[in-house]
C-alpha cells in the first residue's frame, strides 16, 4: 500500500492492469469475442463486379473512380466487417507467439519498475 | 577500461550533451513532444518489421496483411504495437499541441517553430490516412476513394496523387510507396528542424517566469527522465497489443459506403456527412488557422490565466473537436459522393 501511495506511476500502472485484466475477463468483452467470430465465419462478401468499367478497374488494381453510392446497386448483402479482436483470438492462433510476447512485454515491465523505484 | 570509455566519450562527444535545460523539462507536460518522439521511433521500427511481410499490389495486400495477423510468428503482436503506437502518437502529439498553446510557447522568438510543428502534424495525418489505406479493406478502400474525390475536386494541383498520372502502378502501390519513403523523409527532416530550432532557442520557460529564470538540469538528466517515460509509453502499447487486436477487414467492394474511419478522421466524417465540400475547406481551414496563430497572437503575455480570449477559444475548439468525433461515432454515413 505503501508502495501504491510513494510512486504514483506504479499506482496509476496497478489500477491500468486491474482495469485491463477486468475489461479482459469481463462478461461484455468475451461475449463481443464470440460474437465476432461467429459473424466472421457466417460472413461471405461478394464482390459486385458487373459492369465492364468495374471489371477492368478492380483487375487493374484501381478502385475508387470517384462514385460513391449509400446502397450496392446489386443484390449482394454486404454485412459491416468486425475484426476478431483480441486476447483470445491471440492465445488460440498463436499459443508460443502469445508467451513470447507476454514474456517480452514482462521483461519491459520489470525494467521500468526497477527504474521508477530507484527514482 | 575506463580510458577506452573516456577516449570513446571523447570522440563522439558525448561532453556536448551536458549542458543546461530548465528543470520543468522533466514535467510530464513538457515531455510530450520527447514522448511522442519514442513512440515515433517505436513505430519505425514495427513499420520496417511489417514491411518485411507485407505485399503492397491490390490483390495480395489485404492477404498479406491477414497472414502477418493470423499465421506468422508474432506476426499480430507487431502490428499490434504499429497500431497502438499510432494511438499513442497521435494523443501525445494533441496534448503537446494543447500544453504549447495553453503556455504560450510559440510566442517570440518561438513562432518558426510552431510552424514546423504544424507541418509536422500534417505528415502525420498523411502518415496515419497512407497507412490506413495499406490493410486493403473495406475501410483502406473507402478512404482512398475519399482521397480520389478530394484529388479530383483540387483539379490540377491534386494531379500527382490522383489515378491521372499514371496507370502503370496502383493507387495503392503508390500510396505505400509514400507511407515508406517520402513522408517518414520529410517527417524526420521536419523533426531534425524542429529539434535544432528548440536547441537555439531554449525550452520556453514557465509562463509566469522570464526567459533564462528558474532552476536548471543538465540535459542528459531530461534524457533519463525521458527514456523512463519512453519505456512507460513502450509498456502500455505492448499491453495494449496483447490484448486488443486491431480492426481488419476482409477485402473490399468497391463503390459502397458501409465502414467508417479511424477515431482521429471522425470530425471529418461528421463534417462531410453535412456537406461533402467540407472534406476540403475543414482542413484547409483548420491549417491555415494553426498556422497564423503565433502571427495573430503577438502579445508579449504568457500566462493562460491573462489571456481568457486564447483559452476561450481553445476550449470552444476541443468540445466541437469532441462534439464531431462523438457524432461521427454514434451516426451512419448520409452523402453520396459524385
Amino acid at each position: 500500500m505503501r508502495l501504491f501511495f510513494r510512486h504514483k506511476w506504479i499506482g496509476i500502472f496497478i489500477l491500468f492492469l486491474a482495469g485491463l485484466v477486468l475489461l479482459i475477463n469481463s462478461p461484455l468483452y468475451a461475449h463481443s469475442n464470440k460474437k465476432h467470430s461467429d459473424t466472421r465465419k457466417e460472413e461471405v462478401i461478394k464482390a459486385p463486379v458487373t459492369t465492364e468499367s468495374d471489371k477492368t478497374f478492380r483487375e487493374e488494381g484501381h478502385v475508387g473512380h470517384g462514385e460513391v453510392k449509400t446502397e450496392p446497386d446489386i443484390e449482394t448483402e454486404v454485412k459491416h466487417i468486425e475484426p476478431d479482436v483480441g486476447f483470445y483470438r491471440s492465445v488460440s492462433t498463436d499459443k508460443k507467439g502469445f508467451w513470447y510476447a507476454a514474456f517480452f512485454t514482462g521483461v519491459v515491465a520489470t525494467i521500468f519498475f526497477i527504474t521508477i523505484i530507484r527514482i | 577500461m575506463r580510458k577506452i570509455l573516456k577516449d570513446f566519450r571523447e570522440r563522439v562527444g558525448i561532453g556536448a550533451l551536458y549542458y543546461e535545460v530548465p528543470a520543468h523539462s522533466n514535467s510530464i507536460f513538457y515531455s510530450l513532444g520527447g514522448i511522442t518522439l519514442v513512440s515515433i521511433i517505436i513505430l519505425f521500427a514495427s513499420g520496417i518489421i511489417l514491411s518485411q511481410f507485407y505485399n503492397p499490389t491490390p490483390e495480395q495486400a489485404n492477404r498479406s496483411v491477414h497472414y502477418i495477423a493470423e499465421t506468422l510468428l508474432l506476426g499480430w503482436f507487431v502490428r499490434g504495437i504499429h497500431f497502438w503506437a499510432v494511438q499513442v502518437v497521435t494523443v501525445s502529439v494533441i496534448l503537446h499541441m494543447i500544453r504549447v498553446f495553453v503556455t504560450a510557447s510559440y510566442k517570440k522568438p518561438r513562432e518558426f517553430n510552431w510552424t514546423v510543428g504544424v507541418l509536422l502534424l500534417l505528415v502525420y495525418f498523411g502518415l496515419i490516412f497512407t497507412g490506413t489505406v495499406l490493410k486493403w479493406d473495406q475501410e483502406a478502400v473507402e478512404a482512398l476513394e475519399h482521397h480520389l474525390w478530394i484529388v479530383d475536386k483540387l483539379g490540377a494541383i491534386g494531379i500527382w496523387l490522383g489515378e491521372g498520372l499514371t496507370k502503370s502502378v496502383s493507387m495503392l502501390g503508390r500510396l505505400y510507396a509514400l507511407h515508406i519513403s517520402l513522408l517518414p523523409l520529410i517527417l524526420v527532416f521536419l523533426m531534425l528542424l524542429h529539434f535544432f530550432l528548440i536547441k537555439i532557442h531554449g525550452l520556453s520557460s514557465l509562463p509566469r517566469q522570464r526567459e533564462g529564470e528558474g532552476a536548471k538540469i543538465l540535459f542528459v538528466e531530461h534524457l533519463k527522465r525521458l527514456g523512463l517515460y519512453g519505456m512507460g509509453v513502450l509498456l502500455l502499447i505492448l499491453l495494449l497489443s496483447l490484448t486488443i487486436e486491431p480492426p481488419l477487414g476482409s477485402e473490399a467492394v468497391a463503390g459502397i459506403e458501409v465502414t467508417k474511419p479511424p477515431w482521429m478522421f471522425l470530425w471529418l466524417y461528421s463534417l462531410e456527412n453535412i456537406w461533402m465540400p467540407f472534406l476540403i475547406i475543414a482542413p484547409a481551414i483548420i491549417s491555415l488557422f494553426l498556422f497564423l496563430i503565433p502571427f495573430i497572437n503577438r502579445g508579449e503575455e504568457r500566462n493562460p490565466f491573462k489571456r481568457k480570449i486564447s483559452m476561450v477559444i481553445l476550449i470552444i475548439s476541443i468540445l466541437i473537436f469532441i462534439g464531431l468525433i462523438f457524432n461521427g461515432a454514434i451516426t451512419s454515413t448520409a452523402h453520396i459522393m459524385e
